[in-house]
């Protein structure tokens, strides 16, 4: 097997149409079997330069493999009698691809035979307008524009857009007092709990402040005591009874 | 210009050309209305201009053909004085663009922001999309059995299509047509005057396939120490089982 260059190949169909006019195969009578196996060696080796580029060729390949398997397989007449040929699809589709090959080559030659005109060069009308800051006038700004215009000019003012924030104030009403009674009642029903059980409860960080203020206010009057877990990363609060106090060492005592 | 009739709203208007205005005129606003453009002047914004001035009550204005005649009087005036331009009509209007026997020098001035050429591969999908417009990159895709992404991204980049809308199929794809830049950078008078393509049938009868020759030809040059053109061995034309 040659080697060919990928370059010359824009496309799966490029490449089974070099096959068919270098081997001089009878476009209606593609010989599948061997097409597609030059094909699959073809495909074996872009694998490794260009994946992307190479799953547009795995997919041909695929797709010749099938006809390639309705082949072997005995056709059965359709329902007008005729014994359709699974190749016919593909010839199809390589003349269309051919018809379009052309066009372009017809659009290259039209770019060339213009090629020798000029027109003055492009005002820059936009960025000039831009660049002033002037007004251009509706008549101006709204001559040809496309629906896909709008839709990049929508993008374009929405990414610029500041993200208008709304900072909404909200009257919590609490109070370090009610927040000792709260704690109060937790402490009735809990022997202890941890400091970090409170973000469970409290969703407001204004009353999570109120209540460590309030913990701190107990503290002081010596209701509670407070523990230290030993990683520093919470605290517990029990409640003081009278008999306890500076029960151990290890007990950190802010109430002091 | 006597006129006797007394139902007649408009004087003057006894003629079906009701209002001529002569050549000389015409001739340096026309012109004037083109140099100054940007862009190609379609016929009807012309005659639109000259009515804002010309078009009298009930009257037609002054005709599309008479403008027509204005730019044919211009353009052999150009020539008669070897003038360096002409008016040219491109993209659905009139634009003044210099004469091709100066194309060398007017190359050598623009060399710099001359836009690149298209690629074969966005070329081809152009080619899809011009002629099959409004279509899809699903529709395109299945024409060329290969992703469409990147040609149509630098196409649309280049303006050389745009989209028109949206297909009514699953998913609602984009649908995407040819623009007024694609005609300029073709020099297409309209989007009618796209070369017709040739009929598969056509092709089918054809059995060298011209473009696919030259194509050999090109591999053949660039691949000199990599013969690419060697005929197989192997001639069979049967399938093997």
């Amino acid at each position: 097997m040659y080697k060919v260059s990928l370059d010359h190949f824009e496309g799966p169909l490029d490449l089974l149409l070099f096959f068919i006019r270098r081997d001089e195969v009878n476009i209606y009578d593609i010989p599948i079997a061997r097409i597609t196996n030059e094909f699959l060696e073809y495909v074996h080796y872009i694998r490794q330069l260009d994946l992307e580029v190479a799953s547009d060729f795995i997919y041909m390949a695929t797709y010749l493999l099938s006809i390639k398997a309705r082949m072997l397989l005995p056709a059965e007449p359709g329902e007008d009698g005729e014994i359709e040929d699974p190749r016919t699809e593909l010839m199809t589709m390589l003349l269309e691809h051919s018809q379009f090959k052309e066009a372009a080559a017809d659009l290259l030659k039209l770019e060339n035979e213009r090629s020798v005109f000029f027109q003055r060069l492009q005002f820059d009308a936009e960025k000039k307008m831009a660049e002033s800051n002037t007004d251009p006038g509706l008549d101006i700004l709204l001559e040809n524009v496309t629906l896909f215009d709008l839709m990049l000019v929508y993008r374009k003012v929405i990414q610029n857009t500041p993200k208008v924030t709304y900072h909404e104030v909200k009257k919590i009403s609490v109070t370090i007092e009610d927040q000792i009674k709260v704690v109060g009642e937790w402490l009735d029903r809990k022997e202890r709990f941890a400091f970090s059980e409170l973000f469970k409860e409290i969703q407001e960080k204004i009353v999570l402040i109120i209540t460590f203020l309030a913990i701190l206010e107990m503290t002081k009057l010596q209701k509670i005591t407070l523990f230290i877990s030993e990683n520093l990363t919470d605290f517990y609060v029990v409640r003081r009874t009278e008999t306890d106090e500076d029960v151990n060492g290890e007990l950190s005592n802010y109430g002091g | 210009m006597a006129d006797e009739l007394k139902n007649q709203p408009i004087p003057q208007a006894d003629t079906t050309d009701d209002l001529f205005v002569p050549d000389d005129t015409l001739m340096p606003i026309v012109e004037a209305l083109i140099f100054a453009s940007e862009a190609p002047v379609s016929l009807s914004s012309l005659k639109l201009l000259l009515d804002e001035e010309y078009a009298v009550l009930g009257s037609g204005g002054v005709p599309e053909g008479r403008i027509v005649e204005v730019i044919d009087r211009l353009n052999r005036q150009y020539e008669d004085q070897k003038r360096a331009f002409l008016i040219r009509y491109i993209a659905d209007g009139y634009l003044f663009m210099t004469h091709e026997n100066q194309a060398g020098w007017v190359a050598k001035l623009y060399r710099n922001k001359q836009s690149k050429r298209i690629n074969q591969t966005a070329l081809e999908t152009l080619a899809i999309i011009a002629y099959k417009q409004p279509i899809s990159k699903p529709e395109i895709e299945n024409i060329r059995r290969a992703s469409a992404d990147y040609s149509v991204k630098i196409l649309l980049e280049r303006n050389l299509i745009t989209v028109v809308g949206r297909a009514e199929t699953v998913g609602k794809p984009l649908l995407y047509g040819s623009t007024r830049e694609f005609l300029l950078h073709f020099g297409l008078k309209s989007i009618t005057e796209l070369p017709k393509l040739r009929e598969i049938s056509e092709i089918m009868k054809d059995d060298e396939f011209e473009f696919e020759q030259q194509m050999r030809i090109k591999m053949e040059d660039s691949d000199a120490g990599n013969p690419a053109d060697t005929s197989p061995e192997q001639n069979d034309e049967q399938l093997e089982s």
